[in-house]
């Protein structure tokens, strides 16, 4: 059966920096290509000085190596995680990977109808896989507590890195990520549902209104004194002719 | 602006630009179940009904020695004055990023005991304390370590907890002898996978207090223990523990705000 793949991702200033007049220092990304369709969220760790900056490079670093990456189809997804680091550092040069130091989250959903979902640092991806099994790759139950997280330009340690891939799922799948402004406040037993619910929501809509509408519920997340920059993206598949053919 | 634009974007952007087709007849991966959980009733879901509707808090604790030595020179007073204080300054703290959420852990006569429950505090709500008995520190120590693991009463979601040690005197057994026993407690919250985050702050009362105790509560050879000569300064110690929490829960990162140190000169009028 064919399939078609759509995607959204959006990233809003949180209350707490458009406050102080600040950048924010979420970013996020939306690719097309060869590869398939690729989203990235980062999140720039508050207290360093060029986080904004980090968070970008971030998700350019990720796209430039996804496409690198997947010019050898038998490259495991371990393979991204040196690749996004060293094309970071090098985006960031000459500014120590210290003060840029960014989460970096990614989701692929490949030309073959297979996934690549995962990346460093707290936030949120998971994968939707049927009506109700929801994967988390990232997030779920924290560990510690909030703003606790390692990231590009602080890990010491390639087990910082989490990728997971999904063979082609029978069914037609979604894919989630978020940086952690928005999967903090998150009911952690209700995200599968969220998935679909938002799936839901945008796929009808002209892209214009579709991103529109999910700047529009950052703007307006429903936690009492949220303030944290938000990035969210989704990605998803259908039977119909609603998204990209693939 | 956090969007980063280039070329592969812009062309992913125009071909999701379709116009849309009928809604009705859209397929979709999830179907009905996300219009299961409304609360409109109407069926229909919305963003709140999967957000967690609640601010994220920072929980403060405070271990407060309420032995039988306590009821000298005003002690106990004072401590209830700077608690009551500083349960009025987090209840009125209305334009905080994070929650302030508050608990009490007295150790005393009987062992030791939550006080006052984690909670958001109102102003008021304080039941004073008595002093009498010996000084189970070791108990006080295993409670705050299993509340501070109990993600129902500390979520993942808080920000890292605050638990203040105040004492004075030296650990003691039932029978009111000095004791070793706090130190596995001790160790074994120091080791703990969250309670081990949570910032420590010690004061000792009078000269009798053990600063060795304390010390060893902070783990950090940077820190220090503060020193109360008199039962005002507990309160002077308090208000300073008060202004620092509610600078970190006002703050853009309340993990992150470096505390300024309390000089003991600055304990004195």
């Amino acid at each position: 059966m064919t399939r078609y793949v759509d995607s959204l991702v959006v990233t809003e200033t949180g209350p707490g920096h458009c406050k102080d007049g600040q950048l924010n220092q979420d970013a996020c990304l939306c690719s097309n290509g060869q590869y398939g369709r690729l989203i990235v969220v980062s999140d720039g760790l508050g207290s360093r000085t060029r986080a904004s900056q980090g968070s970008k490079n971030a998700c350019l670093a990720a796209r430039d190596a996804v496409r690198y990456w997947s010019m050898n189809p038998l490259s495991p997804p371990e393979r991204l995680a040196p690749l996004i680091q060293a094309l970071w550092r090098s985006r960031i040069a000459p500014h120590p990977p210290e003060d840029c130091a960014t989460t970096c989250i990614l989701a692929l959903r490949q030309r073959t109808g297979a996934w690549v979902i995962g990346g460093i640092g707290d936030g949120l991806a998971a994968i939707r896989l049927g009506r109700r099994e929801l994967k988390y790759i990232i997030g779920g139950q924290r560990r510690g507590f909030l703003n606790e997280t390692v990231g590009l330009g602080t890990s010491k340690s390639s087990n910082d890195w989490q990728f997971v891939t999904i063979p082609p799922p029978p069914a037609p799948t979604a894919a989630i990520i978020a940086t952690d402004g928005v999967s903090d406040d998150l009911i952690p037993e209700k995200t599968g549902l969220f998935t679909a619910w938002l799936v839901d929501e945008l796929r009808g809509l002209p892209a214009r209104q579709r991103s529109q509408r999910l700047r529009a519920m950052l703007r307006k997340w429903p936690t009492p004194n949220h303030s944290d920059d938000k990035a969210l993206g989704v990605i998803w598949e259908s039977s119909s002719s609603r998204g990209r053919h693939e | 602006m956090g969007w980063v634009s280039y070329q592969e974007d812009i062309m992913s952007r125009l071909a999701a630009a379709r116009p849309p087709s009928v809604r009705a007849f859209q397929p979709s991966i999830v179907g009905q179940a996300a219009r299961v959980v409304g609360s409109e009733g109407n069926g229909m879901a919305e963003l709140k009904d999967f957000v967690i509707q609640t601010a994220r808090p920072l929980p403060v604790i405070v271990l407060a020695d309420v032995s039988g030595s306590m009821k000298e020179n005003g002690k106990i007073d004072a401590l209830n004055e700077a608690v009551s204080n500083m349960i009025s300054a987090f209840a009125e703290e209305e334009t905080a990023r994070a929650e302030i959420h508050f608990a009490v852990i007295t150790f005393g006569a009987g062992g030791a005991k939550i006080h006052y429950p984690l909670r958001v505090p109102v102003s008021g709500d304080w039941v004073p304390l008595t002093a009498k008995g010996t000084t189970p520190l070791g108990a006080a120590l295993d409670l705050a370590r299993t509340l501070l693991e109990d993600r129902e009463q500390v979520p993942s979601r808080a920000y890292r907890p605050t638990l203040v040690l105040i004492s004075d005197g030296h650990p003691t057994g039932g029978n009111g002898k000095p004791t070793t026993d706090w130190r596995n407690p001790l160790q074994q919250l120091l080791g703990s996978e969250r309670a081990s985050k949570a910032m420590r702050f010690a004061m000792a009362i009078g000269d009798d207090a053990d600063h060795d105790v304390l010390n060893a509560f902070l783990a950090d050879p940077a820190r220090q223990v503060f020193s109360a000569a008199q039962a005002r300064q507990i309160k002077q110690f308090f208000q300073w523990v008060t202004m620092s929490v509610t600078a970190r829960s006002r703050s853009g990162d309340p993990n992150a705000i470096v505390f300024n140190e309390l000089r003991d000169e600055e304990l004195d009028y």
